[in-house]
């Protein structure tokens, strides 16, 4: 079933058109939800609410960009309004340090390893680094979508790629004394 | 080496976890519980697609059903009930041609959601989205592509004489023949052409046990010859209802600019029509499932409304038993079924069963 078929039986309502929507992008979804919930539950609400959204909203989707992008930009807004919602405390940082260039490579770890390192930076920082490493947004737009300023963005977004290289050399550091052992 | 952004682009580009169930239930029921499709209505007003047209319509028929109501209650008023005047005439021939009085209507805002779901499937599941005291006035049948449009042009058309002619021609075949139909001429234009370029084949349901009736219809306007796969076709034809007598699968196919369009149509062993739970050991209890689905949901009402069965599982049955214990009166029931084929397809159906005693 092309995505024309899927949008035109969501159009109409047609439940076995809607599951097949939800079957289709859910996982990919899911993990997108991952990133930026602190915790699991949080994230199946924020899945839950953004395709309760795509469905109420499906009628004003026109075929012009890619569903899946679609989709996508719902759920992130979705989990970008929980965030607001919790009226975070940015701290900003004249000049924050830029970490030196690390030498960090990331092939030997999943997307489950990383994710657990993601999750263990603040949600601000977290929210950051998501949308600015991974969405693709660059600082202005973030402070838009956050309600911050572009300087505080970038400082946030050095601070949290600082600490999310530290927590990878610590991994690796520790994986290599076992592999030498 | 690749830059450290990059590196976590792609870790998670695949990344595809599993999902709990309960997110899609809880999904499923929110958007078709009529408060939140509602929303959908109101919120959809910036779009083309259908919903969207229908929320202008529910919106302008509630307004002039208000202006009705008001009309009633304030009859001293005569200035403002010349003003409204137009206004109320426009909703006399909306009413009528769906065989609703104002009284209809009325009990229809007492008790919504069974109004609506006496109404056919296919009526159900293309105007959810209203109010449920209109949708059984904005669609009926078939023609909902036309009927849409054609209700479109009843909001757009300023002068209440359009109005009426344009209900009048509500079931004639072709709604692009009428004048400045919709509320924005050139996005439609536009859509047309898209949909010309990109025809699309669409069926009101997939699913359902047999008699199972579909409406097929083509997003654009174009008409062709439609195959519904059991030995049947259509001529010419823009949209089309077809009934499916018996079980199996269908491939229902047809051409437009070249193009070959198909959908499948999975038809279920039939139901029962009657039952008479006498005691007798034969035919005591009426089952809503079958060898061919998964999972029955299932609700049966009375003909005022009111639900006296609830049952769910891969064939439930009612006994003809009331909740308090008491027996159910012979009489006509009617149903609703949510349900999952064993092929995995979500569908749902209504129909009526025959109790006798």
């Amino acid at each position: 079933m092309t995505d024309e078929q899927l949008v035109e039986g969501c159009k109409l309502q047609n439940p076995s058109h809607q599951r097949k929507l939800y079957e289709k992008f859910s996982r990919k979804m899911f993990g997108v939800c991952l990133r930026y919930a602190n915790s699991r539950e949080e994230a199946e609400d924020l899945l839950q609410d953004s395709f309760v959204k795509v469905f109420q909203h499906v009628s004003s989707f026109k075929m012009e960009g890619s569903l899946e992008g679609w989709v996508r930009r719902i759920v992130v807004n979705t989990s970008l309004e929980f965030i607001r919602k919790q009226k975070l405390q940015w701290v900003n940082i004249e000049d924050a340090d830029e970490p030196a260039e690390s030498e960090v490579v990331l092939d030997h770890m999943n997307a489950k390893e990383l994710l657990m390192i993601i999750n263990k930076l603040p949600t601000g920082f977290k929210a950051v680094f998501n949308l600015y490493a991974i969405e693709g947004y660059n600082h202005r737009e973030i402070g838009d979508l956050l309600g911050i300023t572009e300087s505080t963005s970038k400082s946030q977004y050095s601070r949290a790629k600082a600490a999310l290289v530290k927590s990878i050399q610590e991994i690796e550091s520790a994986t290599k004394d076992i592999v030498k052992e | 080496m690749k830059q450290f952004e990059e590196q976590f682009k792609d870790a998670f580009d695949g990344f595809e976890p599993e999902v709990d169930p309960s997110v899609w239930t809880n999904v499923s029921n929110a958007i078709s519980s009529p408060a939140s499709t509602a929303a959908t209505a109101a919120s959809g007003s910036a779009a083309g697609g259908f919903s969207a047209v229908a929320g202008w319509v529910a919106a302008a028929i509630t307004i002039a059903a208000g202006v009705l109501i008001y009309h009633f209650v304030s009859p001293a008023d005569s200035t403002v009930s010349k003003e409204n005047q137009p206004s109320t005439t426009i909703s006399a021939p909306v009413n009528e041609s769906s065989n609703t009085s104002t009284e209809e209507t009325t009990t229809q805002n007492s008790n919504p959601v069974a109004q609506e779901k006496i109404e056919n499937q296919f009526v159900t599941e293309s105007t959810t989205d209203l109010n449920s005291p209109v949708a059984p006035v904005v669609v009926e049948e078939s023609q909902k592509v036309v009927n849409s449009e054609s209700h479109a042009t009843t909001v757009s058309a300023p002068e209440p004489a359009k109005h009426e002619n344009t209900v009048a021609s509500k079931n004639s075949e072709k709604a692009e023949n009428s004048p400045n139909f919709t509320p924005n001429p050139a996005k439609t234009a536009e859509n047309q052409v898209e949909n010309a370029i990109n025809p699309v084949l669409i069926a009101s349901s997939h699913c359902g046990f047999a008699p199972l009736q579909v409406t097929f219809m083509l997003n654009s306007n174009l008409k062709t010859d439609f195959n519904f796969g059991d030995g049947n076709v259509a001529f010419k034809t823009n949209s089309i209802t077809h009934k499916y007598e018996n079980s199996g699968r269908y491939t229902v196919t047809c051409e437009v600019n070249g193009k070959q369009l198909t959908t499948e149509i999975e038809v279920l062993g039939q139901l029962g029509t009657a039952f008479s739970p006498n005691g007798d050991g034969i035919n005591d209890i009426f089952n809503f499932g079958g060898n061919d689905v998964e999972k029955v949901d299932v609700r049966v009402y009375n003909r005022y409304g009111k639900t006296i069965f609830t049952g769910s599982g891969s064939n439930p049955g009612w006994d003809g038993y009331l909740s308090d214990g008491s027996k159910a009166e012979s009489g006509t029931y009617f149903y609703d079924i949510f349900a999952t084929s064993v092929g995995g397809t979500d569908f749902k159906q209504k129909g009526t069963i025959n109790l006798f005693r």
